[in-house]
């Protein structure tokens, strides 16, 4: 997928279009107990 | 600081909410890779019918600076689209609540825009409750 955007870079604005890969990030549910 | 955090993230708290829904409370972490030019992506939690959930507080760490671009949303709605230069450690408004409705799907997104894949730690707490 192709994404333009404007991002912060360092501080200062910077037009990025480029295409983008996606990837799965799997992470841990914790139930609080109160 | 939260467990099983890398040795470069910057303690963060909770704060109680007179807003927050009474219901089951968790938190959601994980430390990842987000590799070059790519986003990404965490199913943090679908929602079971009759149920709703309430996203209270996030917050993102970097080891280096990579990280442009957060999104916090479900299958329908972004509810937060923010660009930053995540160097430090970025609190998300723990104010501010992101209802997601039953059935859908809370996901958070990272953007590296750059050529090197970056190490990121993410929390946040949440509310699963009743409708």
């Amino acid at each position: 997928m192709k994404i333009t955007a404007l991002i912060n870079d360092k501080g200062k604005p910077r037009v990025v279009e480029q295409e983008m890969h996606v990837h799965k990030i799997t992470g841990k549910r914790q139930e609080v107990d109160e | 600081m939260a467990v099983d955090s890398p040795d470069w993230t910057r303690p963060v708290w909770m704060p109680e909410s007179e807003a927050l829904a009474s219901g089951t409370k968790f938190y959601y972490s994980t430390t990842a890779e987000v590799p070059a030019t790519s986003y990404g992506e965490i199913d943090v939690a679908t929602i079971a019918a009759g149920r709703r959930l309430e996203l209270s507080f996030a917050a993102v760490s970097c080891e280096v600076s990579g990280i442009q671009r957060l999104r916090i949303k479900d299958d329908t709605f972004a509810f937060l689209d923010v660009w930053y230069d995540i160097s430090k450690l970025v609190n998300i408004p723990y104010q501010m609540i992101y209802p997601v409705e039953a059935t859908k799907t809370l996901k958070v997104q990272l953007y590296n825009y750059d050529a090197v894949a970056r190490d990121v730690y993410i929390i946040l707490n949440g509310v699963e409750s009743y409708i």
